[in-house]
């Protein structure tokens, strides 16, 4: 009787195909220290049928599989944008650090990650749909934690640091930016 | 320690905020009864505590001992958040709640009350917000620490517009400067002198100027010298340097040699943070390390002394005044328990003078609710409601320029903020926001779904693509004046209360003829300097949005500022003004209204600097008040 790949065979390939879909190193990716979070949250939210689906689907299909697209952005930003979520970026502008103002109006809450349990995603709170949680305790929404945040590889993408983390020192800013050579790394 | 390389550390005494309890302090008789504990109250407070006064601050937030433990509570809150809108690391709290960009609506009574703070009935709506924890909203201000224009001072006089104050430049300039010692500004003095602005010979700031981004620097190529005509005369462009309250290198020939020592961070045990600014690009709405300067700072000096107590969780809600003498009498505060429940318990605290420094919004919203106004001679509370408003363009760079590094902002355009144009339209500076476009179109997050969802980018091209495209934006962001306008007004409703039955603000704000002629050149000049970059114009406003303005045919977004003023505006006398020159009360003796309320005009530079050195200069005569009445009566014939 053959055994199906145990936990630790599953969480490896889930973490090769992040590296393929997100153009970082397994390294890299290990090195986040979120790799077990970030499946567990997949595993929870979508199941494990799906999380093999999308590893399994062809690549150079677009539009991709949501759920492919959901792990890409769990990557560079720690936050869980559900399938259902794909394409919405009206929810990623309130999702982003930085200054509010010309962005589309959502319900009030400073636990947003509770308040999204029970209202809606924006816009869809304007319009007095239902919430975006189904009965079952899945989250359309919400960032996997607060190392998550400050884990995201986004800013490594773009030469720069987190938004309020990981600061490059007094007087980095005069400096042209500098990108990683991603092009040379291997794994 | 040496004073070049170590920030001071600011000990908040253990204890200190939980030593009085609300009934304890209503027992009591304190010489200085202070409503709020921000960036006014604290300063008014620490001056008084050096004259030997007992004071008691009362803070409607939440706020413990201001240790790093609690302060990392609001970096840790940030972090996880699912929105991160400039309020997002404080705590919600339905018992002192604050404005937010995220529930900018229009309101209606039936409006689910737990839905907006802020109640606006208009079509347009502003975002603009203000904070309500210990140490107030300079807890999420940029630090940005302008001061205003000497021309600022009698635009009415000069160009037929807005207001004079009943002060001048020259009046201020000595609160300035100890405004920018208590703040720790980092500018220089040859950067700042410009348009009439100036400085005793021999001044230096604190600190030196935070250095320019290479965004700024590649922004200045295209901008140093570009020549604008505007009613008949010629301006040239500049990018210059923005004085900012956030620790950098100190002077060493600040105060005749004896160079500065940084103010770092707060807390109650050593901690070896707050040192220089580390560039983590955050100031708004929380600077991390504590580079950036917030009332704690200020707060935990005047606590040193021992004659000064905080209570928090502690609201205003009634200014007690005797009918006959109009003196105040008290302060009635509602005493809540706990952010999560609205129980609370009801006290009076009593003092000689009483001080509101609660923010233009929050001062008037507490007077009116008092039912103040018809004590009011010039029946002026709560209007000239003021804020910049803000009109946003933004581009793509032809080449990276290391946008989303730095300070948020560094450098700007300053050269019409002032000049014969004010006749007819609006002064503006220009910022050059160094976290890209993020509060134009919530980038790069946004960037990241577009890339992804629609374009289906993945692997090294999307992680390229990303680099290439955020690395070279470039946002503008305009601060056009607002004069001061009867008809822009805080008012109360008894129809909107809040989770313990205080009265909401109910604000009109509107954005007149004067301001738009100003944003629509600001719109025009932004595309000049965008072709003069080789940058793709990326600008679009959204006519639907609470935000859109109609000007000359075109829709505009206009946003808040965040630089609430002139709720109770400053005069020469109590038909036009509601305090007089010392913030004091033109109808009640012994309450001074302290705060950004009391600008008569707000031209183009940030409010906090400007009410620092009012405070500063108020303080002066609240403890000449407080002398006056303590002394020992003399019987007369």
């Amino acid at each position: 009787m053959t055994q199906g790949p145990t936990a630790d065979e599953k969480l490896r390939e889930f973490v090769k195909f992040s590296a393929a879909v997100t153009g970082f190193s397994e390294f890299d990716l290990w090195g986040t220290g979120q790799a077990e979070a970030y499946y567990e949250t997949v595993v929870n939210q979508v199941g494990p049928d799906a999380i093999q689906n999308a590893i399994s689907s062809d690549p150079s299909v677009v539009p991709a599989d949501p759920v492919v697209q959901s792990i890409i952005k769990l990557w560079y930003v720690g936050v869980w944008y559900g399938p259902e979520l794909a394409g919405r970026v009206d929810v990623a502008a309130w999702t982003a650090p930085g200054r509010s103002g010309a962005k589309p109006a959502v319900s009030d809450d400073s636990q947003p990650e509770e308040s999204w349990n029970r209202q809606a995603v924006p816009g869809q709170h304007q319009a007095g749909e239902s919430g975006a949680y189904a009965e079952d305790g899945r989250k359309a929404l919400f960032v996997v934690s607060s190392e998550a945040y400050t884990e995201g590889l986004l800013w490594r993408a773009i030469g720069a640091h987190p938004s309020g983390a990981k600061a490059p020192g007094y007087g980095s800013w005069v400096n042209p930016p500098a990108f990683e050579n991603y092009q040379k790394e291997q794994v | 320690m040496t004073s070049y390389d170590d920030a001071e550390q600011i000990i908040f005494p253990a204890g200190a905020a939980t030593q009085t309890s609300a009934a304890e302090a209503a027992k009591g008789e304190w010489d200085a009864v202070i409503v709020g504990g921000g960036m006014a109250g604290s300063i008014v407070a620490e001056q008084l505590s050096q004259a030997g006064y007992k004071v008691l601050i009362l803070e409607a937030g939440p706020g413990k001992d201001l240790d790093l433990a609690e302060y990392e509570s609001y970096l840790s809150r940030f972090y996880g958040a699912v929105v991160k809108d400039n309020q997002s690391p404080y705590p919600f709290n339905p018992n002192a709640r604050m404005p937010r960009s995220t529930d900018t609506m229009p309101v209606h009574p039936d409006t689910p009350r737990d839905d907006f703070y802020l109640v606006q009935e208009d079509k347009y709506c502003t975002d603009t917000t203000f904070t309500r924890v210990l140490g107030g909203t300079s807890m999420h201000w940029e630090g940005k620490a302008l001061r205003m224009l000497p021309e600022d001072f009698d635009l009415q006089t000069k160009y037929g517009q807005g207001l004079n104050w009943p002060l001048s430049y020259d009046d201020l300039e000595p609160y300035y400067r100890q405004a920018e010692a208590e703040l720790g500004v980092a500018a220089e003095v040859e950067d700042q002198t410009y348009l009439g602005m100036h400085f005793p010979k021999g001044y230096v700031f604190p600190m030196h100027r935070m250095p320019p981004s290479y965004l700024d620097q590649t922004v200045a190529r295209g901008v140093d010298g570009m020549r604008v005509n505007l009613a008949d005369d010629d301006y040239t462009l500049q990018v210059r340097s923005f004085p900012q309250a956030r620790n950098g290198v100190p002077n060493a020939a600040y105060d005749g040699g004896k160079g500065f020592v940084p103010v770092g961070a707060v807390s109650t045990s050593q901690a070896e943070e707050g040192e220089r600014c580390q560039g983590n690009t955050n100031c708004v709405p929380i600077c991390p390390v504590q580079a950036k300067y917030h009332a704690g700072k200020t707060l935990a000096k005047a606590l040193r002394k021992g004659n000064v107590k905080i209570v928090t969780q502690a609201v205003a809600s009634k200014v007690e005044i005797n009918d006959l003498d109009r003196r105040v009498t008290g302060i009635t505060i509602k005493n809540y328990h706990s952010l999560d429940s609205d129980s609370y318990e009801t006290y009076t605290v009593k003092g000689t003078v009483y001080i509101l420094c609660a923010h233009a919004i929050e001062n008037a919203r507490i007077m009116l609710a008092s039912d103040m106004q018809r004590m009011s001679r010039s029946k002026l509370i709560g209007c000239n409601l003021m804020d910049h408003a803000y009109l946003l363009s933004w581009g793509l760079l032809p080449k990276p320029a290391g946008t989303m590094r730095g300070t948020t902002c560094t450098s700007g355009i300053t050269d019409l903020r002032g000049g014969r144009f004010r006749v007819t339209q609006a002064g503006f500076g220009v910022d050059i926001h160094n976290d890209g476009w993020g509060w134009a179109t919530g980038s790069p997050y946004t960037d990241l779904v577009e890339l992804v969802d629609k374009r289906g980018l993945r692997g090294p091209e999307l992680r390229r693509t990303l680099g290439d495209q955020i690395s070279r934006q470039l946002l503008l962001a305009f601060m056009i004046d607002l004069l001061p306008d009867r008809s822009n007004t805080v008012t109360v409703d008894d129809r909107y209360k809040d989770a313990i039955g205080n009265l909401k603000p109910v604000v009109s704000l509107k954005i007149p003829p004067y301001t738009m002629r100003g944003a629509a050149f600001a719109r025009k000049l932004a595309t000049d300097i965008f072709e003069k970059l080789g940058a793709e114009d990326k600008t679009h406003y959204d006519e639907k949005s609470y935000s859109a303005v109609e000007y000359d045919g075109q829709w505009y977004n206009i946003l808040g500022g965040n630089h609430l003023a002139g709720t109770h505006i400053m005069g020469t006398d109590p038909t036009n003004s509601v305090v007089d020159h010392t913030q004091q009360s033109w109808d009640h003796d012994n309450l001074y209204l302290v705060g950004p309320g009391s600008l008569p005009s707000i031209g183009t530079s940030n409010i906090s600097l400007t009410m620092a050195a009012l405070a500063f200069r108020s303080s002066i005569h609240i403890a000449r008040y407080l002398r006056a009445a303590k002394a020992p009566v003399t019987v007369g014939s």
